[in-house]
């Protein structure tokens, strides 16, 4: 099917980000298009207007057509461009309405009210040609990300759409929950879908791709061919505020040879942790300077996550040590010590106002003190604001700010950059690097190996 | 080992609900409990009914025969705090068991046959789909507050209330009503707007053993409204 946009404008209802003006573009039946461009250039908002999100569910004032095979996308009721669209959204966690995988590929099945032999056939088709027949009657909160995509996927495609979109689904995925969207991708690219992709993380679509459309404040700056997509430099790409077409692959750790405990700095010797009576690591042996970026790396279950609590003293470990500048450390002393940015940031901001943020639970809260960290961080302008007025990046500075005020030393960071483009990618590894020369401790895990190319030290892989 | 039609399982509701609201006496509710205990066990949730069952019938005890021998203000604390958890727990054990055995396609398909308005059962299936997420969810923000050095213990409370409030429900807040916003939009592009009768992937549909099993807690209801005669326990 055919999608076209003409001299479409748009504006949300309370900020400016999103915005469009003025675009014209045809997508033809079979074609692969990926939408790129900073964050706020507008990318999600075409992908909202083509499903009839916009405005049917985010309201704002949309100018101009839009035609799907002719027709307007307006006249399509909400149920009926969902047999012809289908969408799958950037957060694995909060896109499924049910707790187990099989009603959750069979829900758009059930809306639309096939009989149960038939929505029961499609299940089994579906299942086995994207291959996910080990998902099928699963609790699908204990999927990980990757697996819970992959449900996201399968329950757009049973209902069979001619068109396919997709916001930033790699934003919270790992290497190899990427690889598996990957495969998804090919298979309906394969049987001929169109395909409308908005995305930050390039390296796994190059292949895939045949046009690219570069946005930029709301336009179209560029239409950028496959062929010349897949021959740009990452210099260029990096220059247009993108990130690299290609998979970044970082050497293997060398090995590492555990010495004395260090006099400055984090040591953990012979860690092991048990988690709902299930071991997640024995025996790890790790050593963190201050001063320096350490990433830890490590597929999904190999306990990054339980390691990072632990040195937050948010978890007990069953044998083994933790030292501080040389101090053994108690599970109170390292929660005194050690503050974690959580991968959803939401969770930790208490306060009705930036500035409250700081002080909140703070005994030292000079003023001039709180305004030089918000400055610091580029929050200072804002500190009246709401925290949840901020975009991503800001929220996450504000929860540095928040580590400072509170004289934290050792500063542990769960997926930083996922769902940022590559200017505030940049910006996050700039503000490492700004604490690491405050002789911070830092420790980030993450799957991002743009990120770790462009400032961690030194990799741990967890295994 | 049975299943119920979620249908039935909101009539069993509604008549638990009737129970505690008309019946207080407490022979009774523990004849409703062992009643729920046998329902849990058929629809093979044998380990936490019986959990639940064994709290109560702890409760109960203590209610029958310690609290009678304690004097002063603590009895009659006691006693206000038990009537109330007599009062919930048929309720709760009910709901909870129709919570964890019907599946939210399952009960949305139900509501529809009975032509209730998608209204009424679309924010209904989002709490059913909530109440996991909240478990998460807390996990996440007693972490952030352990990490702010905000304590849930008494003591910090005291001294600090409002921080304690501010740092519980913000977060709760604004994640959930992101999740909700989220989800919301995932559900209308899979057509939940679609007027016609929803279907289920599951054979929905009143059994016999759905008719045994409401007429086993009807007549129970009703011999027990005869029968009581008031009193607490």
């Amino acid at each position: 099917m055919n999608v076209e946009f003409k001299n479409v404008g748009f504006s949300y209802p309370d900020t400016a980000e999103g915005t469009l003006k003025d675009i014209s573009f045809c997508i033809k039946n079979g074609e692969f298009v990926l939408l790129v461009g900073e964050s706020g250039c507008g990318k999600t908002t075409i992908t909202r207007i083509i499903n009839g999100l916009i405005p049917g569910f985010y309201g704002g004032k949309l100018t101009g057509d839009v035609l799907i095979d002719g027709k307007k996308v307006s006249d399509y009721k909400s149920y009926e461009l969902s047999n012809v669209v289908g969408s799958v959204f950037q957060n694995p966690r909060t896109q499924f309405f049910n707790v187990d995988t099989d009603s959750e590929i069979a829900f758009g099945l059930e809306n639309a009210g096939k009989s149960s032999e038939e929505i029961n056939a499609t299940l089994d088709k579906v299942t086995e040609e994207l291959n996910i027949q080990e998902l099928r009657n699963r609790d699908i909160f204990k999927l990980s990300g990757g697996e819970k995509q992959k449900i996201a996927f399968a329950s757009a495609y049973a209902s069979n759409p001619e068109i396919f979109l997709l916001d930033e689904p790699s934003a919270n995925l790992d290497t190899v929950g990427i690889e598996g969207l990957k495969e998804c991708l090919e298979k309906i690219k394969n049987n001929g879908t169109t395909v409308i992709i908005a995305e930050h993380r390039l390296f796994y679509l190059a292949n895939l791709v045949d046009r690219v459309l570069y946005l930029k404040d709301g336009v179209i700056e560029r239409e950028i061919s496959g062929d010349e997509f897949r021959s740009m430099s990452r210099a260029t790409l990096n220059a247009m505020n993108l990130r690299s077409n290609a998979y970044i692959s970082l050497n293997e750790t060398e090995s590492y040879q555990i010495v004395d405990i260090l006099e400055k700095g984090l040591c953990i010797r012979n860690l092991s942790v048990e988690y709902k009576k299930r071991r997640v690591f024995e025996s790890i042996n790790m050593d963190f300077m201050p001063g320096q970026i350490y990433c830890i790396i490590g597929n999904n279950g190999a306990g990054k996550s339980t390691l990072l609590r632990s040195i937050c003293g948010l978890l007990s470990a069953t044998a083994g040590d933790i030292y501080i500048d040389g101090l053994r450390m108690k599970r109170k002393d390292l929660q005194k010590k050690a503050f974690m940015v959580m991968q959803d940031v939401n969770y930790q901001l208490f306060a009705d106002s930036v500035i409250n943020e700081c002080i909140l639970g703070t005994e030292k809260s000079s003023s001039i003190w709180v305004e030089k960290i918000l400055d610091e961080m580029g929050l200072l302008e804002y500190k009246e604001r709401h925290p949840n007025t901020l975009s991503g990046g800001q929220k996450q500075r504000l929860a540095i700010a928040v580590s400072l005020m509170m004289d934290k030393d050792i500063l542990l960071f769960d997926e930083p950059t996922s769902g940022l483009d590559y200017k505030n990618m940049h910006l996050c590894a700039d503000f490492l690097n700004m604490l690491a020369q405050k002789d911070k401790v830092i420790i980030v895990v993450t799957h991002d190996e743009e990120f770790m190319e462009c400032c961690c030290d030194r990799i741990y892989k967890l295994n | 080992m049975i299943t119920l039609d979620p249908r039935t399982k909101v009539l069993l509701l509604i008549l638990t609900a009737i129970f505690s609201a008309s019946i207080p006496n407490g022979i009774y509710t523990l004849v409703w409990i062992i009643l729920t205990t046998i329902l849990g066990i058929m629809l093979k949730r044998a380990l936490k009914t019986a959990r639940a069952a064994i709290i109560f019938a702890a409760l109960w005890l203590f209610a029958s025969f310690i609290l009678p021998n304690i004097g002063g203000v603590l009895h009659t604390s006691l006693l206000v705090w038990l009537g109330l958890v007599f009062k919930c727990y048929p309720c709760c054990m009910i709901a909870a068991l129709f919570i964890s055995t019907t599946q939210i396609g399952e009960f949305m398909a139900a509501m529809s046959k009975w032509r209730v308005p998608r209204s009424v059962v679309i924010p209904l299936a989002i709490m059913f789909r909530y109440f996991p997420t909240v478990k998460e969810d807390w996990g996440h923000i007693k972490d952030a507050m352990t990490l702010r050095g905000i304590s849930l213990s008494p003591g910090y409370f005291l001294k600090n209330p409002g921080v304690v409030v501010d740092a519980l429900y913000l977060p709760i807040l604004v994640t959930a009503s992101n999740a909700a916003d989220d989800l919301a939009a995932s559900a209308v592009t899979r057509g939940i707007e679609n007027p016609r009768i929803r279907t289920s992937r599951l054979d929905i549909r009143i059994r016999l053993i759905d008719i045994i099993v409401f007429l086993i807690f009807a007549v129970a209801l009703i011999v027990g409204m005869g029968l009581s005669t008031g009193g607490y326990v």
